[in-house]
């Protein structure tokens, strides 16, 4: 074998040695100690690349291994080679957040118990621990640009609704605001007076109160001391005697009143024959009306009543001419 | 006036025409080098000699110039990131810029001084004292004894000095940051690793690899161009580290466009 042959076999394999395992040195494999993989899913991964570190307790334990969407496209999931035998929490999940300003990711392993308000990715597979990615300073940065550019949008909106003719509304607004509040303030004043009136009416009516109170205690007094007594036994033994006397009455006057029905009733049919007299009188029929409505039978009445009377005194005076009595 | 404009004009064209000939005859070439590679007892026997001449002799200055400039990289990274800049970028920046840009130009250019200059002018002096046209008359074909084995040692040879170089650098810059500034190998090394991608050197040696192909072939088509005696090989010398030097740079932009 040839001296140059060596040298330049040399040289390559040289190179290609720095170059391969400078690479896997850098991106963090180690000859001692085995790793073993475990995977995480999450609805997105920010800019963590394949290599990023895995630590655990800020310890570096492993490699990002693998950057996929899941074929459904609905979660990412990722693999992370780390150190093999280590025990991880029991309610293991991954968190990926900037590790500095300058766009490196890292991931680290947390218990899920100790963030819970971070809206982890749930994966159906127990043996896939659940992720979060927290926002990057550039999304709150965007975020906040965002709220900027609404507030410029607020005040332009705003400058152009403020006119001229707004600010004189507004300063007559406040004008009115200002007679409303003095009306308000009169209006208060005036209610002091009034409601102090009612206070001291409500005091005056409290007092009253207290007085009828004391007043209906001593009254239940007195009842109750009737009610001891006895008094009250005779009372209602009277009221007993005069409820069955109000009971007779009722009935009495139930009955008077049904022969005041029978009396109205012979009335109603009297008065309905005195109408029809009057109405045969006013119509002159019957020799009442044509009494009255013919005098000359009335001078004629009269004169017989007058022959009448001449008849009996004259029989008062003499029987004899009209009387013949005969015992045989 | 309008004479001077015309001359202007002309000569445009005709350096426009003159360029395209000069691109033609480099095509040509690179056509008949390829065709060569049939005849691999003529060029087998050559590529390890070349190898070495192009490789491995190269290694010593291509490691020098890495290697000053991995500490001058660590230097002025830490002289840069002061303040709100964290310490341990100075080592992500020593090591992505040698891997990435630095090793790969810098070895490119070194090499194309010292390789693409040799190249032009070993061939332009056989081109001047007629042993090209001798070994066309002996019917060997001079793109494959002479070419093929240059360019192919060059397209193998570069990638691996310039990974070498770029490792070097970065020890380089490691031990500057260690020795001179105030940083441990931990933050270093977590400088390195954490925008470093396994890319990065795929990137370095297709850099590189484009590299050695266009200064060893450049260097053989100005030397196979030569023309007038020792002031032509002259010329044909510097033509060759000027043109691979400006092709470098522009291939340089071309991967980081295409592939970054």
């Amino acid at each position: 074998m040839r001296r140059n042959e060596v040298w330049v076999g040399a040289v390559i394999l040289l190179s290609v040695v720095v170059a391969v395992a400078g690479s896997f040195w850098l991106r963090g494999y180690r000859l001692t100690g085995g790793t073993t993989t475990v995977e995480a899913l999450f609805s997105g991964v920010g800019q963590l690349t394949d290599g990023a570190s895995v630590k655990l307790r800020g310890v570096t334990i492993g490699r990002v291994n693998g950057i996929a969407v899941e074929p459904d496209g609905a979660a990412v999931r990722i693999g992370l080679a780390i150190n093999a035998g280590l025990q991880l929490p029991a309610d293991a999940a991954v968190l990926i957040a900037p590790e500095s300003m300058f766009g490196d990711w890292g991931a680290e392993i947390v218990s899920r118990s100790a963030h819970p308000r971070l809206d982890f990715f749930q994966p159906a597979d127990p043996e896939v621990l659940p992720g979060f990615a927290i926002a990057d300073l550039s999304r709150l940065t965007a975020t906040a640009d965002q709220i900027a550019e609404n507030l410029a949008t607020i005040t332009d909106r705003v400058e152009v609704a403020f006119t001229e003719e707004t600010a004189a509304n507004l300063r007559i607004v406040i004008e009115n605001v200002g007679r409303v509040s003095e009306q308000v303030a009169e209006l208060a004043d005036a209610q002091i007076g009034a409601v102090e009136d009612l206070v001291e009416n409500v005091r005056t009516s409290t007092n009253e109160v207290a007085q009828a109170a004391a007043l209906a205690t001593s009254t239940l007094g007195e009842v109750e001391r009737l009610l001891s007594g006895g008094v009250v036994d005779s009372i209602v033994g009277d009221t007993r005697v005069t409820a069955s006397e109000f009971r007779q009455l009722a009935t009495d006057l139930r009955e008077t009143t049904t022969g005041l029905a029978t009396t109205l009733q012979f009335a109603d049919s009297t008065l309905v024959r005195f109408e029809r007299i009057g109405r045969e009188l006013e119509a002159g029929e019957g020799t009442l009306a044509q009494l009255l409505a013919d005098s000359t039978v009335a001078v004629q009445t009269q004169s017989v009543l007058m022959q009448l009377s001449l008849l009996l005194e004259d029989f008062r005076e003499n029987p004899g001419r009209y009387v013949r009595l005969s015992i045989f | 006036m309008p004479g001077k404009t015309l001359d202007f004009v002309g000569a445009t064209g005709r350096a426009a025409v003159r360029f395209a000939a000069t691109v033609g005859e480099w095509g040509v070439l690179m056509q008949d080098t390829i065709r060569g590679l049939r005849a691999v007892r003529i060029w087998g026997k050559l590529v390890f000699e070349q190898m070495m001449r192009i490789g491995v002799d190269s290694v010593p200055i291509a490691l020098f110039i890495a290697a000053f400039t991995g500490i001058v990289l660590a230097l002025q990274a830490s002289y840069t990131f002061t303040g709100a800049v964290p310490v341990y970028l100075v080592g992500s920046l020593v090591g992505k810029t040698m891997i990435i840009e630095l090793g790969p130009v810098l070895t490119g250019l070194a090499l194309a001084g010292r390789v693409g200059a040799s190249i032009a002018a070993e061939l332009g002096t056989m081109r001047v004292t007629e042993q090209i046209d001798a070994l066309e008359t002996m019917a060997y074909d001079p793109a494959a004894y002479l070419v093929l084995p240059r360019v192919l040692a060059g397209g193998v040879m570069f990638p691996a000095v310039t990974l070498l170089a770029s490792a070097l650098g970065i020890v380089a810059g490691w031990l500057t940051a260690i020795q001179l500034l105030d940083m441990s190998t931990p933050e270093f090394v977590r400088g390195l690793e954490t925008f470093f991608v396994p890319f990065d050197v795929v990137f370095s040696v297709i850099k590189s690899f484009s590299f050695g192909l266009t200064v060893t072939s450049l260097g053989c088509f100005f030397g196979f161009r030569t023309r007038g005696g020792a002031a032509g090989v002259g010329r044909a010398a510097t033509s060759a580290v000027v043109a691979s030097s400006m092709v470098i740079l522009v291939f340089d932009a071309f991967w980081a466009a295409v592939l970054l």
